[in-house]
């Protein structure tokens, strides 16, 4: 059931700026009733105080109906971005702890298991759309994505990939199109949807929502939970720190946490990458290479096999020594610690002190003599 | 304060006394800076919990067009500023810091 609501009560004098944020609150209020008594999709207009709401069957209305029929076969023409690809890994490829890989494989198994729980045992009736949605959480290179293709593969499900990046848009409302796309595309081709970098699409809702960017995000959060309460389907986010989750989420979607190797797995991911066909030294001693790359993930060991491998081939050497993979590993250390120092640079905002931390700090500094050797 | 010193490289930095001259001062020296201090202070990188301790710089045009440059630590708490604050002497400074200080002579870290 679609339900059309009417506010015309924003006065005309009111700054553009408050009346989109009046009608931000608005739109997440009703998705948000919308979505916990699922009456369907809301129709939302806020006018401004005053003025003439379109009759049922007058131009305006009709005007209305082709904005949604246009909004419809925009959707479908996004929808075809999103092709659906077979799944490139399976779970042998998945190097996890063992109650990890199980806690994953039962979830997969209940997905499986969704015609006799929702169909024969009747729970359809209690749950009309049993979407499917799980959250795989922890660092970079953790597996996360791995283990959406293995999902995939276990259920023999095609995937479909997406990543935060491709669905934000830099046009004002296309974002919320595009999140609705992507799973619209997954419903129609019966794929997995794998939502890569979703950190930002699964945190809390902005409350003072004063920018139009903060607008964006917020209907963007909001689509999602109205995507996720219609899809059948399964979806998959990947995301490396969430520190605040959206309510909205908390019974929608299970989360699954992915760590760094441990020493046991660690030694498991140098067993699994270097495959019988990689022509080893003598000399490469496997204990030796988990214990120089602790806090790696299982990711950067595939880094330093890869490092190692082509600098062998480069060189016109037969065979990957343990120094070739030690030296590998070294620069991918250098590396990593530039680009911590980097990002840990990147966090120090500035900004301008306020008058009284000015005179306070002012007044300090004169108390030590150094602002005497100004200009 | 004297200041005489043979500045070979581009980053070269030279203390003398309280009073640093460099050719540019970069943002990473402000940053490294802070981060030495820290461990010691248990200032500018805090804790979550803990965040009284930041770092401010208060920049000046010097009367020979150098800029003066003067890095601290301030608790907003005892609303104290530390006795360890260190003033850089450039002849120019690069793009990050120069846009912190566009308009703002004192600029707080956090």
């Amino acid at each position: 059931m679609s339900a059309p609501l009417f506010f015309d009560g924003i006065p005309g004098d009111v700054p553009e700026q408050a009346a989109a944020v009046a009608r931000s609150r608005l739109a997440r209020t009703f998705e948000e009733l919308a979505a916990h008594t699922r009456a369907g999709q809301v129709v939302l207009r806020v006018g401004r105080a005053g003025a003439s709401r379109p009759a049922p069957g007058s131009p305006a209305a009709d005007h209305d109906v082709r904005a949604a029929s246009d909004e419809e076969a925009t959707i479908e023409t996004l929808a075809r971005q999103y092709a659906a690809e077979p799944p490139r890994f399976g779970f042998d490829q998945l190097v996890i702890p063992a109650d990890q890989r199980e806690a994953l494989l039962t979830a997969v198994a209940a997905i499986r298991l969704r015609p006799r729980v929702y169909g024969e045992w009747g729970l359809r009736r209690i749950e009309p759309a049993p979407s499917v949605a799980l959250n795989l959480h922890g660092p970079p290179g953790t597996g996360k994505s791995l283990a959406a293709h293995a999902i995939a593969a276990n259920l023999g499900m095609p995937i479909i990939s997406a990543g935060y990046a491709e669905l934000e848009s830099k046009f004002h409302g296309d974002g919320p199109k595009r999140v609705k796309a992507a799973f619209h595309a997954a419903e129609a081709q019966g794929a997995l949807l794998f939502l890569d970098e979703a950190d930002s699409l699964l945190s809390r809702r902005l409350t003072d929502v004063t920018q139009g960017s903060e607008q964006a995000i917020n209907s963007m959060r909001s689509q999602i939970v109205l995507c996720l309460d219609r899809f059948t389907g399964v979806v998959v986010f990947a995301t490396n720190l969430v520190a605040n989750y959206d309510r909205a989420f908390e019974s929608r979607v299970r989360h699954f946490h992915f760590a760094l190797p441990g020493p046991e797995a660690r030694l498991a991911i140098w067993r699994k990458l270097l495959v019988p066909e990689l022509p080893l030294g003598a000399g490469v001693d496997l204990d030796r290479l988990c214990a120089v790359t602790e806090g790696f993930s299982g990711r950067e060991v595939k880094l330093a096999v890869l490092t190692a491998a082509e600098r062998v081939a480069v060189d016109g050497r037969p065979v990957v020594d343990q120094a070739d993979f030690e030296t590998a590993i070294t620069r991918l250390r250098s590396a990593r610690a530039e680009l911590a120092e980097f990002a840990e640079a990147g966090k120090r905002e500035g900004r301008p002190a306020t008058p009284a931390e000015r005179a306070v700090i002012e007044s300090g500094l004169q108390a030590q003599g150094v602002l005497e050797e100004s200009a | 304060m004297v200041i005489s010193a043979i500045i070979l490289g581009v980053s070269l930095v030279i203390t003398i006394f309280d009073t640093v001259v460099a050719l540019i001062l970069k943002f990473t020296q402000i940053i490294d800076w802070f981060r030495t201090r820290a461990g010691r202070l248990n200032g500018y990188v805090v804790s979550a919990a803990d965040r009284a301790e930041v770092g401010f710089t208060l920049q000046s045009l010097m009367a020979d067009n150098r800029f003066r440059t003067v890095q601290g630590v301030f608790n907003r708490y005892t609303n104290r500023v530390s006795a360890d604050t260190r003033a850089i002497v450039s002849n120019a400074i690069d793009g990050t810091l120069a846009a912190y200080h566009r308009g703002n002579a004192l600029v707080i870290y956090e």
